[in-house]
């Protein structure tokens, strides 16, 4: 039998790699993380919890800045942008990254500063280093792809990472593309004072959401911060100008231009995939990663997690994959596979979006039947309490079966009330007894109660 | 007696711009072929493009610039790694050959993804 310098060497230490790291290591196997960056992945670092506390801190300025109506008055409201990033950093450097470091120290998971690349099935070359291990996990992350504009790499352009670094908020900004990053930048931006122009190839923007909940945050943003929108729109060419960057943008039929002081490029995200894994016999696009229901690659022994498998870009997907990754190393003759039917969303704009399950359009696509309910957020008494109007909860459900099978919700707090739908769509629920559960007096919650009710009654 | 030489053992003459090229491209990358691992000479995988350009109806010069500008990706996405296969430099080469040479591409990786493609009317467009 072969031997093996460990039993699984991890390539990446995000979420995707690092929950399985510590699962298996705890079971008494040998076990190495690898990392080429920095410690806990791009999420934590770059990603998800800066931004997360940057958008905090700018719904509190924005809430006080509203608050005039409510009698609430400060006589100077003002920001230090500053000050907001050393609290971001400090955020981000007690997320638990140094603590995560210890625990694997304290489990016997070795640690490796470097970058892996597959030579053979079995061995990976790090610096002037070989390692072998008999089973792999890939957990390498995605990275932004940019696109190729004329005159955008010789202007320069700002990644979502580079964003989150700034000393100040710009004061024209164009982004690139209409997903959620994009949202929620424009989100942050505008709350301090950014001009924003949004392009965006397709119809809408958050083309992967509900068109209801599209075109509310759509109209969100142009009514409350100014934003444009330049949908089915393409850049031709950008120009580096005294006064910034000159964007040539067609629309249609139409050519007009935009001078800005920045750029964000906040496009599509591309699995990391250069480790060599033609060397491994690993099949892949450009991506994604090929993965089974059980996160085996097209190799039984290398298997994937995280957001280079191709699925949605978030911590919470990267761990229920690195938590099934680890159990069918740990058990392999008693796998678990993946269940994606309650993967929740959110999208941290004001109002939140979140939403699980199916959308009304996959349904239509696997030609499910299913009825559907839309209750506006005005109808419950925390929406008159909280002077709030401008959401709404859109539920699906199987017509056969009164089964629930997706939700939308778009108001506050819309990323806390999802759960209770996602554990319900996970566990078979249907929308009578959600009806018949009580909801607190007066909570946002509460509005689920009110939409399973008439879902109930169709 | 005379003798007619049909064959030459001499090495192509390449132009200065090539020789500056190489003699100051030095690397300490590791390649692994199938039986030992050796340094990796930019200058043996010039030699090899610019062999497959030639004999894909190439002219010297364009040949010559065509292997310069794949060596150039290649130290590129070689920056970062130390230890590579002798089989990715041959399908990273492949991949930037097909922009400048898709014919010679295709014939010094002859895989599925590099195939030539025809047109609507059975022609290959170059």
């Amino acid at each position: 039998m072969a031997s093996y310098d460990y039993d699984l060497i991890v390539i990446g230490s995000g979420a995707g790699g690092n929950i399985a790291a510590q699962h298996v290591a705890k079971a008494g196997k040998r076990v190495a993380v690898v990392e080429m960056n920095q410690f806990g992945g791009s999420q934590i670092t770059g990603g998800r919890v800066p931004l997360s506390t940057l958008l905090h801190a700018a719904s509190i300025y924005d809430a006080a800045a509203n608050g005039t109506k409510l009698g609430i008055r400060g006589t100077t409201l003002s920001y230090n942008y500053p000050t907001l990033k050393a609290w971001k950093d400090s955020v981000v450097k007690r997320t638990g990254i140094q603590n995560t470091e210890a625990s694997f120290s304290k489990l016997g998971i070795n640690f490796i500063l470097g970058r892996a690349y597959f030579i053979d099935p079995h061995t990976i070359s790090i610096g002037p280093a070989r390692y072998s291990a008999r089973e792999f996990l890939i957990a390498t992350g995605s990275s932004t792809v940019v696109p190729s504009i004329p005159g955008l790499s010789q202007s320069g352009y700002l990644t979502s990472k580079d964003a989150l670094s700034l000393t100040r908020p710009p004061k024209k900004l164009a982004i690139l593309g209409g997903g959620p990053v994009s949202s929620e930048f424009t989100q942050l931006f505008s709350v301090f004072g950014t001009t924003i122009h949004i392009v965006e190839k397709g119809p809408s923007l958050l083309p992967k959401e509900e068109p209801e909940a599209s075109t509310l945050i759509e109209s969100t943003f142009e009514k409350a911060h100014g934003i444009t929108t330049h949908l089915e729109s393409t850049i031709e060419k950008i120009e580096t100008i005294s006064a910034g960057k000159k964007i040539l943008i067609r629309h249609g039929g139409k050519q007009h231009t935009l001078v800005v002081n920045e750029i964000l490029v906040a496009t599509e995200k591309r699995a990391v995939t250069d480790i060599g894994l033609e060397n491994a016999g690993v099949q892949y696009e450009d991506n994604h990663i090929y993965t089974s229901s059980t996160m085996e690659t097209s190799v039984p022994h290398i298997y994937a997690a995280g957001s280079c498998t191709g699925s949605q870009n978030s911590t919470h997907m990267s761990a229920y994959q690195s938590q099934v990754a680890a159990n069918n190393i740990l058990h392999p003759k008693k796998t678990i596979a993946i269940d994606y039917r309650a993967t929740p969303r959110a999208i941290f704009t004001n109002p939140e979006l979140a939403s699980v399950g199916s959308t009304q359009l996959e349904l239509d696509q696997n030609g499910t039947s299913y009825k559907v309910a839309v209750v506006p957020l005005s109808v419950i008494a925390r929406s008159n309490i909280s002077d709030f109007n401008n959401g709404f909860i859109k539920v699906l459900a199987s017509k056969k079966t009164d089964v629930l099978l997706g939700a939308t919700v778009v108001g506050p707090q819309a990323s806390e009330i999802i759960h209770e739908l996602a554990v319900a769509i996970q566990n078979y629920v249907t929308a009578a007894n959600m009806a018949r559960t009580m909801h607190i007096f007066p909570s946002w919650s509460e509005i689920v109660r009110v939409a399973c009710m008439k879902l109930a009654l169709k | 007696m005379f003798h007619i030489k049909l064959h030459t053992n001499n090495k192509t003459n390449h132009s200065a711009n090539w020789h500056d090229f190489f003699s100051n491209s030095k690397t300490d990358k590791r390649v692994i072929t199938k039986t030992h691992t050796t340094a990796y000479h930019p200058q043996k995988l010039g030699d090899s493009i610019h062999k497959i350009c030639m004999k894909s109806f190439g002219y010297s010069g364009e040949a010559e610039t065509t292997a310069i500008h794949v060596c150039v990706e290649i130290e590129k996405w070689l920056k970062d790694k130390e230890e590579v296969t002798s089989n990715d430099i041959k399908r990273k080469a492949a991949e930037a050959l097909q922009k400048y040479n898709p014919r010679a591409a295709y014939k010094y990786f002859p895989v599925k993804q590099l195939a030539l493609q025809k047109d609507q009317y059975g022609f290959i467009r170059l």
